[in-house]
């Protein structure tokens, strides 16, 4: 290699172009000498460039260092822990536990309330609803604050209306609100790229000393700044207001336009902030109520108030009692003339003295039940004479009823005795019927089967019918209302003409041959067919004379043709059919028109033998 | 008074936030572009003796490491696409990010910002003038800014 100059500033000159190419050659080789030699210039390049422009430094390195943080967490999580926990660990307790202890502290206050109207409240309220005591009293703690309230617009995050607490103003709320809104964008996307239940929208968010409670219906959401998390209730009478909002005002937030000054905005304030003061004084009630309740904190003095209404309400029980015992007692006096004692012991009328007679014990035992409407302890005294004469008098009459009953019982036996005789007559008399009506049944059935017979025969049409409706149950041919086979469909006839269409032949045989087998294949049906008619037809155009030979001809025609078939060999149909012209006499008619193709046609009947259906019965009969 | 939401987008380093520097009265902390992807400002305007307010929505550049949420488009009147001259793939990455806009906004307002225009020597920015909806800003120089803005702002409160 030759150079024009051999001064050092001429060569690294020179060489400068080829520096980066081959640094980077090094670097890649790792080559150690030159590794080192830069390692020892990297921390004064980085804070050289530090000085000069810190944001871009910071941009460059981001790119580079948040990867590699990402990647060594993913590939040595514990030591990554074990390293951040002395900082992160114990940020994290620091917070819990001043936040525990906050809480611990308000609860150790309220059990040691003893013996306020307070605990018994809540005593009696965690019995009948079954909630714990201690839940309460968390229930009691966690009481927050609404200090403002935002309703924002969903897709945009513009503010539409506001409401705060006095001296609660946020700073520049529109931009608060547009922040909340992508606070909230974003750990939404990011909730569902994350988590694989696909939970619902974020609904909490809390900083400091903030938190932001999130409710989200329709094109709007509202927000809640609140000093703790809300409660249960506390959410619930949130969405209860917020959906009275969104049920209202729907369509303007649908279609808000960022204008601020329309006098729905103004309405959705105001109510707000109504919602706000509302909280505020539901808040102050509380307090003064529990600040009364706190008057009567002192244990001693709630011991003797109670005892004293006790004792004012015993007084009060006894002062009854005394009453309406004396009025009782007085009114007994007015109605019988009898002076009695009356006491309540033990939760029982007790009644003392003496009476004249069982007379006056009814009387004053109707005035106590009438009064009172329950029963005394009987403690009245009688006069002897009075009790004996009772007792000789209830005494003729037991015997009285003993003569009765006596002279009843030997009526009873004798008609005992009378109903034993009738019961045997009666059994005769049964079983005599019963051998009756055995005859009876017997002779019945008998004739019962021969009128069976004779109906069979009598109904044979309906039965030949029958079998011929399921035997073309899917042709148009047959007319279940005759029992003939009706070609009108068939066009088998030209104008004039008397010998069938060559190709309706095949269709014509088809039909004929199931009629016969129907006819003449079943014993209880062959007996009594007389003959199988064949009517020939034509269409009304000309003369009757001529309609008429034209028809015989066709049905003869026909007749010879089947009479041909073996079918017609095998039952010997040659006597038993028959060929008739019937001109023009039963045309087709369609709307009022006559469709001639279909009037030149054959129909294919059978008759009965009437005289062999009557033998028949005749015969069952005699039988 | 009347409020809309505009955005900033363009690719990494391409002068977004220096813009918003120049313009904006108020603005979050810079840390939330980073953390969340967007850094909201606004700016207050008096156009036809009206008062209305811009909330602008800086977005952070996608990257494969790190996606932005496509909510963030949403409800916007208009927005800004800002290119760096100096590097022509932010100019031509500018297509892909007004499709995206489009079909989310479909009757939004844009304009074009081709930042870092100070460093164009002056026949190539004769040859980009009077293009449309396109400005050569410099937030460095102060070049266009406040006229680019009020041109999308003029557009948007007009409609």
């Amino acid at each position: 290699m030759e150079f024009e100059a051999y001064d050092e500033a001429t060569i690294s000159q020179k060489l400068l172009p080829l520096f980066d190419d081959i640094l980077l050659q090094k670097l890649q080789e790792k080559e150690s000498r030159t590794i080192e030699l830069l390692s020892r210039h990297l921390a004064q390049i980085i804070l050289q460039s530090s000085k000069k422009d810190l944001p871009a430094l910071s941009h460059s390195l981001q790119s580079v260092i948040s990867p590699a943080i990402s990647k060594e967490i993913e590939q040595n999580k514990d030591k990554m822990v074990d390293a951040l926990y002395p900082i992160m660990g114990g940020m994290i307790s620091k917070y819990v536990t001043q936040a525990i202890k906050e809480m611990m502290d308000n609860i150790n206050e309220k059990i040691e309330d003893g013996l306020s109207f307070d605990r018994y409240k809540r005593k009696l309220k965690s019995k009948v609803t079954g909630v714990s005591e201690t839940e309460l009293l968390l229930e009691e703690s966690s009481d927050a604050v609404i200090s403002s309230l935002f309703v924002i617009h969903k897709e945009s995050g513009l503010l539409i209306a506001e409401a705060h607490l006095e001296d609660q103003e946020i700073d520049d709320p529109y931009m608060v609100a547009s922040m909340a809104s992508a606070i909230k964008d974003f750990v939404n996307d990011w909730i569902m790229n994350h988590d694989d239940a696909k939970s619902s929208e974020v609904q909490i968010v809390s900083y400091g000393n903030e938190t932001l409670y999130i409710e989200s219906a329709g094109s709007v959401y509202i927000i809640a700044f609140l000093d703790a998390e809300p409660d249960h209730e506390q959410r619930s009478r949130i969405n209860e207001f917020f959906a009275k909002l969104v049920k209202k005002y729907s369509t303007f937030f649908q279609h808000f336009d960022g204008n601020d000054s329309s006098d729905e905005v103004k309405e959705i304030s105001q109510k707000m902030h109504t919602f706000l003061h509302m909280q505020t004084n539901r808040k102050k009630t509380k307090n003064s109520k529990s600040d009364k309740e706190d008057n009567g904190k002192n244990p001693v003095k709630t011991i003797f108030l109670i005892l004293g209404m006790l004792f004012f309400g015993y007084l009060l029980y006894l002062g009854n009692q005394y009453y309406s015992t004396y009025r009782l007692e007085k009114s007994i006096l007015e109605k019988t003339d009898q002076s009695v004692h009356i006491e309540r012991i033990d939760d029982k009328i007790h009644v003392r003295g003496n009476i004249s007679s069982m007379h006056d014990f009814y009387a004053i035992k109707n005035i106590i039940l009438n009064a009172t409407g329950e029963p005394f302890v009987n403690e009245l005294h009688m006069p002897l004479e009075e009790v004996d004469r009772r007792l000789s008098r209830q005494n003729k009459v037991i015997e009285q009823f003993e003569d009765n009953f006596q002279k009843q019982n030997k009526a009873i036996a004798g008609f005992e005795n009378d109903l034993s005789d009738r019961a045997s007559i009666f059994q005769k008399k049964i079983d005599l019927l019963e051998k009756k009506l055995n005859t009876f049944t017997s002779q019945y059935d008998k004739l019962q089967n021969r009128l069976d017979q004779i109906g069979k025969t009598a109904g044979v049409k309906t039965y030949i019918l029958k079998k011929l409706t399921q035997a073309f149950k899917n042709s148009d041919a047959f007319h279940e209302a005759d029992g003939s086979l009706d070609f009108k469909n068939r066009k088998l006839f030209k104008v004039g003409e008397m010998l069938p269409r060559e190709e309706s032949l095949n269709l014509l045989e088809e039909n004929f041959s199931r009629y016969v087998e129907v006819l003449m294949g079943d014993d209880k049906i062959t007996p009594f067919i007389k003959e199988i008619v064949i009517e020939g037809y034509t269409d009304s155009s000309g003369n009757y004379s001529f309609n008429k030979k034209l028809s015989e001809q066709r049905a003869r025609k026909i007749k010879e043709y089947l009479s041909g078939l073996d079918i017609s060999k095998r039952f010997h149909l040659q006597k038993l059919l028959k060929a008739k012209g019937l001109a023009d006499e039963n045309p087709i008619i369609v709307n009022g028109v006559e469709d001639q193709e279909a009037s030149r046609r054959i129909k294919i009947k059978f008759e009965i033998d009437p005289k062999n259906i009557l033998n028949a019965i005749k015969k069952t009969i005699n039988d | 008074m009347i409020r809309k939401k505009i955005l900033l987008i363009g690719d990494f380093n391409v002068g977004k936030t220096s813009l918003i520097r120049r313009y904006v009265d108020n603005a979050f902390d810079d840390k939330y572009l980073t953390t969340i992807g967007v850094k909201i400002s606004k700016k207050k305007l008096l156009l036809n003796e009206e008062e209305c307010e811009l909330l602008i929505w800086d977005l952070e550049g996608a990257t494969p490491q790190k996606s932005i949420p496509k909510t963030y488009y949403g409800g916007a009147a208009g927005a800004i696409f800002v290119g760096d001259v100096s590097r022509f793939e932010t100019i031509k990455n500018l297509d892909g990010h007004i499709e995206v806009f489009k079909q989310i906004n479909p009757n939004g307002s844009y304009v074009i910002a081709y930042n870092k225009s100070d460093l164009l020597k002056l026949d190539q920015i004769k040859s980009l003038q009077n293009i449309e909806n396109v400005f050569l800003t410099s937030a460095k120089k102060d070049i266009n800014v406040d006229k680019m803005f009020i041109s999308l702002a003029k557009e948007i409160f007009n409609d």
